[in-house]
Parts: structure tokens; sequence; C-alpha cells
């Protein structure tokens, strides 16, 4: 093999890199950088500018007492035995659903009654297909 | 006008009160936004940085951009580095970091990608010229991949060790070994058979 041809070994490839470029000498490096300096504001500068954010006390909400507790059970049994009772009657029944749909159907409660034997009419079977 | 002069030379100029402070001292000022400490520091590492970046970049026209940049990062927050001995390696990872990421948004324009080692070749006088040689040099490093240009940059003309190279690379030092390797290997491939023949222009020359 011709010597010309051989790959290169360590010690050549250092000489050639030893012959590779270098960076050209920079001008007004440090002047651009401070004029760039100038516009742009340090962490710490914008730390001095902010107000610290106080954050609020957390509302204390405590439990309940038991008696207070109780007290509340027993209205709210109290209210449902009331309105149970005025439920118990149909005119209270229509009352509260002419209330809140407002129609009149408080002279049709007394039809809403169950049907019993008493209402089966005749049958006209003529009629019947 | 001399009045102004002498202001200048006064004791904020950096050349008097910071010149001789340690890396440690000239952080720990630039954190409190003292400028003329921080004037120091670029003075004593913009070379490194340059070098670098012009090195990595394939000697782009960006590389003033990209190291003055790197400045302004650690300006804007300098006690990102925790220890001062870590300076230097910190500004050329951020340095490195930044090249590889706007390149990686836009192709790379290398001192002369478009131009192949053979086209290169003077003639049949051969090499003649250290010029000549220098540009196939710098041709066959900058078609060199990202990584393997970089670790070739840090250890052979930075003349960093291979631990140092590692930490800057964020690698092991089995990793960065590893890349110089192929590096290395693939610039022997690239200069081909004419590297024996820019050898002995080199040697000529001397």
């Amino acid at each position: 093999m011709n010597k010309q041809q051989e790959p290169l070994n360590d010690v050549e490839l250092d000489q050639l890199l030893a012959t590779a470029s270098l960076p050209p000498q920079i001008n007004g490096f440090e002047e651009k950088l401070l004029g760039r300096m100038a516009n742009v504001r340090p962490v710490a500068m914008l730390r001095d500018n902010v107000v610290p954010f106080v954050r609020p006390v957390a509302i204390n909400h405590k439990p309940a007492k038991p008696v207070s507790r109780g007290i509340g059970i027993a209205a709210a049994l109290a209210a449902s035995l009331i309105i149970g009772i005025l439920l118990s009657d149909n005119a209270g029944v229509s009352e509260l659903v002419d209330g809140v749909t407002g129609l009149q159907t408080s002279g049709q409660v007394a039809d809403l009654a169950p049907a019993g034997l008493d209402d089966i009419g005749p049958v006209d079977e003529e009629n019947q297909s | 006008m001399g009045a102004i002069l002498a202001l200048r030379a006064g004791p904020e100029a950096p050349a008097t009160r910071w010149q001789s402070a340690t890396d440690a001292a000239l952080l720990e000022a630039s954190a409190r936004h003292i400028e003329p400490a921080f004037v120091v520091l670029i003075q004593r590492y913009q070379r490194d940085v340059y070098r670098l970046v012009w090195r990595i970049s394939a000697g782009h026209a960006d590389s003033e951009d990209i190291a003055q940049e790197t400045f302004l990062r650690l300006w804007v927050n300098p006690a990102q580095v925790r220890e001062a001995k870590a300076l230097k390696g910190w500004l050329l990872r951020v340095a490195s970091n930044m090249v590889m990421d706007r390149y990686r948004r836009k192709p790379m324009l290398n001192i002369d990608a478009a131009e192949d080692i053979a086209d290169m070749a003077p003639g049949p006088d051969g090499w003649r010229e250290l010029s000549q040689v220098s540009r196939a040099v710098d041709t066959a490093i900058a078609q060199l991949p990202d990584r393997q240009r970089m670790a070739l940059a840090l250890v052979h003309f930075e003349q960093m060790s291979n631990i140092a190279a590692a930490e800057v690379m964020e690698l092991s030092v089995d990793a960065l070994e590893s890349l110089l390797a192929r590096a290395r290997r693939r610039l022997k491939e690239i200069l081909g058979p004419e590297g024996k023949e820019m050898l002995l222009a080199v040697e000529k020359a001397k």
C-alpha cells in the first residue's frame, strides 16, 4: 500500500487540526454587550419592584357544636311534619300544584280519587271492535 | 474632558477595583447588579465563549450575537451559577446549547458547507498554501455531526479535560470519549488520502 494512501494516524490528524483557522478578532464586543444589557433588567432588580403578596388569613370554619346541630335536625323534622299534615288533605296538594304550575287544578283534584268497582259503567258491546 | 476621563478611571473603573477580584466575588457583585464587576467577568470569558461558539457553529456570522446572548443570560440572573468554579463550564454549556437550539430551527450556514474537500484540492501542484490546508480542515470539522464537533471543540481546541468537557456536555466521560473517537475517525475519513498531501504542505511551511 502506497504510504500516501494510508489513512492518517492520530499524530498526523493532530498536526492537521493544528492548522484549523482561528476565529477572527471581535471588535467592540464589550460595548455592544453593555448596550444590550441596558435593555435587560436583572432578576434581582425585578424582585425589588415586586409588591409582596400577602396571603389572606384563612377563615376558620369551626365545626358546629352538637347542641346546635341537634336544633337544626329538630327544626327540619318539625317542618317536615307540618308539611306532611298540610299535604295530607287533597286540597293542600291541589293548592301546592296550583302554586307551582299556575293552573287551576283545585276543582279537579276530587276526580283524582282512586277508581273502584262503582265507577265501572255499562259497556256498549256494539262499539267494540 | 479631563474630568470625564478622571471619572472613568475612578474607583468604580473595573481595571482598578474589580480586576483582581475572584470569580465568586464578581458573581456576587453582579447579583447586586454592579455593572463594573460584570464587565470584568465579560473580559475574562468572552474569548472562550466566542471561540467555542465560532467553532461549533462553523464560523457562523451569528457567533458574536450568541456569545453576547450567553452573557446576557448570566446578567439577568447571576445566581443561576451556584459555584464560581463552575462558571466557565456554565457559560460554555449555555453557549453551546444556544448554538444547537438556533441551528435546529434554521439550517447552519457553515464556513464552507457547500465545498467538498476534493473540490478544494489545488491542481497538479498539490497543497502549497497553508491557508488552503486550513480551509480544508475547517470544512472537514464543519461536516462533523453537531455533538462530535462540540466534543472535539471542547477537548481539542479549548484544551479541556475529558471530565470537564463531559460536564459541559452533560454526558458521562465514556460517552464523551466515544464521541471524540467517532469524531476523529470521521475526520480521517473526510480528509482521506488528501490528508497526507496536506501534511506535506504543512511540513514545507514550517
